[in-house]
């Protein structure tokens, strides 16, 4: 993204004074996603589900980490969490230093918006919009021009290989494209993390292959990703695995204990993708991410005011 | 999101149903419709019903006979004989008063002219009829002084009474007639005032009321006695005193009640006027439940697409939608469809007044009044019934929405 912010245009002064400890003292930068105890529970009928029951990480930026655990676990709902579409119960999510619970609806929305991709297992297109519209829609909930708009959702397809199917509705590609059109769209606002949940869940094999193949490039270009999957050979290729049971992070080794078993580990590791960014994400992402939580709609990723 | 990025959203929401919008539309186009017709029919029989009092004589006052009561019986205003010509010619001395006419009424008579007839009523009168009922001549002349003093029987007839006569007034002006077998010469015929059916001032017959006397009733007793007064606003003052003449030419006790009745135009038009106004509340009434039904069909259709778009609504959130964000979207889709209801609908009231009028026979125009007040009902209509559903939707919890079948 050619447009993006620098970081001095990217921090606003209050930014400084607010997330100070992050700032002040550059060795000491937090966790892009932290949890602390997290819990959270259901009220199901007159019983309560504890979906989670007290579950710790830290996903740095520019991590590829993946979650697995069997259906019912919790991995859903750490996700959901995680992407700041559900509050938990009890403990603490903080996002890039912020505590999340600080926040206020908008707040998250904006967040969800500006910091956050989501990739869904059925994909979630509107249907009626055009591949470009689609991958477009985040930016018109960001106040972006129709003009900026347009170019850089061309842009977004471009990176995922669809540039020539701009102008199709999402019935007439394949669930392979259409996927593709779903990480478009996570990526159109530049995020700090692409949270996928099964993302091949709906494809064949080959397919399948090639949306790993497109996440992890993606991810070797700097972005960081969180991905829930039963997949094997994308928990293979994560640098690191979360292994979630009866609501709890059974395994979260820095090792990934799968690699051997299947795939050599992917070229790119945290510490060498974020000294090595240079073009798709912002210059100094994390940065850029503190100063969007603690200003909400600022210029911070490159994205426009909000009108 | 701009209000300009929500218009583009529901305008290309609305096209993909498109015969769902047209049938959400046509429950307000029917409703604006309706309101806009029926206030014009409203408006249109309010101001027909003034000009048409206004036409039968300004600063009128009529002063009626009262009822004679025998054995018990009281009978029917006028009954009783106690107005009379002299009543009458007293009158014309009272301060304020301009003109006097006296009227004999005879009902019921036949007209022959040649090999046609009609049956309508008569009224002997005076030159002053002319001034105090506020009647014009088209065609020859009104009764004259002459006229009266030597009981000539000659007649001014209504444009409607000719009309019955299938002649036309140039064509009868000069010629006899018989008035219930007595011949009388045609000498005038009155502009048309405008009216319909019973008491209708164009269908009427004028002879001088000393021919009427001598010809058909033989006393010279009146029903009424129509007055106009210089100023209207002397009106109470004029009353007063015509009461007080009266009474004292009838030698009443002061115990007893009146044996006549006034009224004035004022009276008559302020019962009119709140004929109408419940007329045109009425119609009001029933044109405001049409779009209060179209109001229903747009928060059910609203309702449905709610529910229809649950996992869109979901996933908009993820992307950073707010709850405004989401709730502007479905209450600007609800008032894009009553807008463009509310403006058809105003197009077709305007269309339709004038044939809905011709129907009832009532010279309907649309009124800017009820365009406003139709539009603007429309839209909040619109806003009601769009608010529930975009809120509903705007709350959802997005957890909820993405997991949603």
């Amino acid at each position: 993204m050619g447009s993006a912010a620098s970081p001095a245009e990217g921090r606003v002064p209050v930014a400084d004074t607010q997330v100070a400890p992050a700032t002040d003292v550059p060795p000491v930068t937090p966790p892009l996603l932290e949890g602390r105890g997290l819990t959270r529970v259901y009220s199901m009928g007159d019983s309560l589900v504890e979906a989670l029951r007290g579950v710790d990480f830290r996903i740095e930026l520019g991590e590829n980490v993946a979650i697995i655990g069997p259906s019912g676990s919790g991995k859903s709902t750490l996700l959901h969490i995680l992407g700041l579409l559900d509050r938990p119960s009890g403990g603490q999510y903080l996002f890039a230093g912020v505590d999340t619970d600080t926040l206020d609806d908008d707040r998250l929305a904006s967040l969800r918006n500006r910091a956050i991709g989501f990739v869904f297992q059925s994909f979630n297109l509107m249907s009626g919009e055009s591949a470009l519209e689609n991958v477009a829609s985040p930016l018109v909930y960001a106040g972006v021009k129709r003009k900026e708009r347009n170019d850089r959702a061309i842009e977004a397809l471009g990176r995922v290989g669809l540039t020539d199917r701009l102008h199709h509705d999402p019935s007439q590609l394949s669930g392979g494209q259409r996927q593709r059109v779903a990480i478009a769209r996570a990526l159109v606002t530049n995020p700090a993390v692409i949270l996928a949940d099964e993302p091949t869940g709906n494809l064949d094999s080959a397919s399948s292959r090639d949306i790993f193949d497109l996440l992890e490039r993606l991810h070797s270009e700097g972005l960081t990703l969180v991905t829930i999957t039963h997949d094997p050979r994308i928990a293979s290729r994560a640098d690191r695995v979360l292994r979630v049971e009866d609501g709890l992070i059974v395994d979260s080794g820095h090792e990934n204990e799968l690699g051997d078993l299947v795939f050599a580990p992917p070229p790119g590791t945290a510490s060498t993708v974020t000294r090595t960014v240079a073009v798709p994400a912002a210059p100094e992402p994390q940065q850029a991410v503190q100063s969007q939580v603690a200003d909400g709609p600022s210029p911070a990723s490159g994205l426009e005011e909000r009108a | 999101m701009s209000l300009l990025e929500a218009l583009r959203l529901a305008v290309r929401r609305l096209r993909t149903n498109l015969l769902r919008t047209a049938l959400t539309t046509l429950g307000v186009i029917i409703g604006v419709a309706s309101l806009v017709a029926l206030i014009g029919v409203g408006e249109g029989t309010s101001a027909a019903l003034t000009s048409q009092i206004a036409g039968l004589g300004t600063n009128l006052l009529t002063v009626s006979a009262g009822s004679s009561t025998v054995g018990g019986l009281r009978g029917a205003a006028g009954s009783a004989s106690t107005l009379t010509t002299d009543d009458a010619s007293a009158l014309e001395g009272v301060e304020g008063v301009q003109a006097v006419a006296p009227e004999m009424s005879v009902s019921n008579v036949v007209l022959v002219n040649g090999r046609t007839n009609t049956t309508t009523s008569m009224t002997g009168t005076t030159p002053s009829e002319a001034t105090v009922r506020n009647y014009q001549v088209q065609v020859g002349t009104f009764l004259t002084d002459v006229d009266v003093e030597k009981g000539l029987r000659v007649a001014v007839l209504g444009p409607t009474t000719v009309a019955d006569l299938n002649t036309t007034p140039q064509g009868i002006v000069g010629s006899t007639i018989t008035i219930n077998g007595v011949p009388f010469t045609v000498i005038g015929v009155t502009q048309p005032k405008g009216g319909q059916g019973f008491n209708n001032p164009d269908d009427v017959v004028f002879a001088p009321i000393s021919a009427v006397t001598s010809r058909f009733t033989g006393a010279s007793t009146l029903r009424t006695v129509a007055i106009s007064l210089d100023n209207p606003d002397d009106l109470a003052l004029v009353e007063s005193q015509i009461t007080a003449l009266l009474r004292q030419r009838h030698a009443l006790a002061t115990t007893a009640s009146d044996d006549f009745t006034l009224a004035s135009q004022d009276q008559l038009l302020s019962v009119a006027s709140t004929t109408t106004a419940t007329l045109r509340n009425f119609l009001i009434g029933i044109a405001a439940i049409a779009l209060v039904v179209g109001g229903i069909g747009i928060a059910n259709t609203m309702l449905v697409s709610v529910r229809e778009r649950v996992r869109e609504i979901g996933t908009r959130k993820a992307i950073g939608a707010r709850r405004r964000d989401i709730s502007r979207q479905f209450l600007v889709e609800a008032v894009i469809v009553t807008l463009g209801g509310a403006v058809i609908g105003v197009l077709l009231g305007i269309a339709l007044t004038g044939p809905v009028g011709n129907a009832v026979n009532v010279p309907a125009k649309p009124s800017l009044a009820g365009i406003a007040l139709a539009f603007f009902s429309a839209l909040v209509v619109g806003v009601v019934a769009g608010y529930w559903p975009a809120r509903q939707a705007a709350r959802l919890d997005p957890v909820e929405a993405l997991r949603y079948e």
